[in-house]
């Protein structure tokens, strides 16, 4: 699915401007990575697109469709999501946690027992294999999982319906730096499977450039970078990140001394 | 500078402390003079003294001596006229009974000079030795049922109105005011007050008590099941409602797996105390143990009373022990 910003404003409660004019165009099955440094307004893209977040001023547009303020069930439960803090419910089975990705497509009755459809618990199955986990964990406790372990249920949970498009906000924040390359060449592979459009903010560089077809960088909610990984050089870097010298960590522990 | 900030060290208590303490001295003072403390003070050491045998003859180690002598023997057997009962067939009397023929003197009043008189009658006894501990125990089995149903009523009723409570399963803020509104009303109304015009409806027996205690209980259970949802991580609920997941399979998946021992928790509180409940709720007429009881009290049986307070310790305790078995064994 395509998707298309235009002019987007996202302004917090205190007019603080987390999106400032964004404009930005994602065209069906592209690999497309956020860079940016902490408050620089990853998240709020991502949300902004997911529908957490409603623009102030200007359009988000999926396939087409204007979806700024409503969106049918339709159309949300083709957006698939993986978090940084892995959203899973901790109590509940493996199997649980991907199979509650089905859920805007079953009748509530079937919800509400756990009743899931005989496709849809194979679908588990097949999914728990492709991110990678061992059979004996299927119906663990998640809360007994590693951290990495968790992700690759989150990524599985947002596969369940196929999604058209994988939004994954800083999915590998909280792993160590090996685990981080496998779940991300795990959610390119997964998008690429069902075609999706990946949108994925993190904020290493090395894993943006091995992984993107695109990047797009981002400072104080406006794109100052935007292109392939080739192009990601050090002015590029800087205007995303910043001059080391310059950057504002240095200037209380100037004032200090 | 160093001085300053000692100065400045926080104290343990300062003059506002002195001047709160003072007051609630104050204001102890004035309530013991109301309620009377002094008396209970002054009654309760010369009871204490004139059973050590040291002081004065009190009234209430009396009245406290003559009612444990009241109840002692416990009240066991029935003791029927068997001129009062059906007729009945010697050869097959019910099981551990036996017949007693005895003489009892009768007073009555003598038709002409209206002169109290007595005369020796002859009478024939049914007499079932443990027969009254069989009609307590299955009173005693109407309270524990009492306090069950009134549980499963608690559940019911908590459950919905939960739901419609907490923030993150009913968004419309009026729907849920209403709710709370509904259950801080249910818990405010204690169950003996509603029990008392429960009865007046229902009529006496186990129906008012099962109702009383059960809406009280569910004013409870609304609440601390509503709270609980409330307090519940809310990332994975999240996670679901963005991908167009409806709020009530939400709650199923996201929210009661992670609210269950709590439910449980709770809702084993409230079996535990229902039980306790149960037991006393039949003194306004509410059916169960406490009916049998406040009948036998008016009618100045003690020794049934005696029986009714014994087996009632037994089961409150026995219950007690349970649900604890039961909570360790749910790994509360």
């Amino acid at each position: 699915m395509e998707i298309r910003l235009t002019d987007v404003v996202l302004e917090h409660v205190g007019g603080v401007r987390a999106l400032d004019g964004v404009s930005l165009e994602i065209p069906e099955g592209q690999a497309c990575v956020v860079l940016g440094l902490s408050g620089a307004g990853k998240s709020s893209l991502l949300r902004t697109v997911v529908g957490l977040e409603v623009p102030t001023h200007g359009q988000l547009a999926l396939n087409g469709t204007v979806v700024n303020r409503q969106r049918s069930r339709a159309l949300a439960s083709r957006i698939g999501m993986v978090h940084q803090d892995f959203a899973l419910v901790a109590r509940a089975s493996v199997a649980a946690n991907i199979a509650s990705g089905a859920l805007p497509a079953m009748p509530l009755w079937r919800a509400l027992l756990g009743r899931y459809r005989l496709n849809d618990r194979a679908r588990v199955v097949a999914l728990h294999r492709a991110v990678g986990l061992d059979e004996a964990l299927l119906h663990r406790r998640v809360s007994s999982l590693s951290g990495g372990q968790q992700q690759r249920v989150g990524v599985a949970r947002a596969c369940m319906l196929a999604p058209s498009i994988l939004i994954a906000d800083e999915p590998v924040a909280s792993l160590d730096p090996q685990t981080s390359i496998e779940i991300m060449a795990l959610l390119c592979d997964r998008a690429r499977a069902v075609g999706a459009t990946l949108l994925c903010s993190v904020h290493q560089v090395e894993l943006a450039k091995r992984f993107a077809d695109r990047i797009i960088g981002l400072r104080a909610g406006r794109i100052v970078f935007d292109g392939p990984p080739e192009q990601l050089d050090a002015d590029a870097l800087a205007a995303i990140f910043g001059s080391p010298r310059l950057s504002t960590d240095a200037t209380p522990v100037k004032a200090a001394a | 500078m160093t001085y300053g900030l000692a100065a400045n060290f926080p104290q343990p208590y300062r003059f506002r402390h002195l001047a709160l303490a003072l007051l609630a001295v104050l204001l102890l003072l004035v309530s013991g003079q109301r309620i009377g403390i002094d008396r209970a003070i002054s009654m309760t050491a010369g009871a204490v003294l004139a059973t050590l045998g040291v002081g004065p003859p009190s009234p209430v180690a009396d009245a406290l001596a003559r009612g444990r002598e009241q109840l002692w023997p416990l009240q066991l057997e029935t003791r029927e006229d068997v001129a009062r009962l059906p007729p009945i067939d010697v050869g097959a009397l019910p099981p551990l009974s036996y017949l007693e023929t005895g003489t009892q003197r009768e007073a009555m009043l003598d038709p002409k000079t209206s002169q109290p008189i007595f005369r020796i009658v002859r009478t024939t006894w049914l007499v079932e030795p443990f027969g009254y501990l069989g009609h307590v125990a299955l009173k005693m089995l109407e309270t524990l049922e009492i306090a069950l149903w009134g549980t499963l009523v608690a559940m019911l009723l908590g459950l919905p109105l939960a739901l419609l409570s907490a923030r993150n399963t009913m968004p419309a803020r009026a729907v849920r005011l209403a709710a709370r509104g509904v259950v801080a009303v249910l818990r405010a109304i204690p169950e003996l007050m509603s029990a008392l015009f429960l009865v007046m409806a229902f009529g006496f027996g186990p129906i008012p008590g099962l109702l009383a205690l059960g809406l009280h209980a569910a004013g409870f259970l609304g609440k601390f099941y509503a709270d609980d949802m409330e307090a519940s991580d809310p990332a994975p609920q999240k996670a679901l409602i963005v991908i167009g997941t409806s709020r009530l399979a939400v709650w199923r998946v996201a929210i009661l797996p992670q609210v269950m021992p709590q439910f449980i928790a709770y809702t084993l509180y409230i079996l535990d105390r229902n039980v306790r409940m149960a037991t006393v709720i039949g003194l306004v007429g509410a059916g169960g143990i406490g009916q049998e009881l406040r009948g036998r009290f008016d009618m100045y049986q003690f020794g049934h009373v005696g029986t009714i307070l014994v087996a009632t310790l037994l089961v409150v305790v026995v219950i007690d022990v349970v649900a604890n078995r039961l909570r360790s064994f749910a790994g509360l």
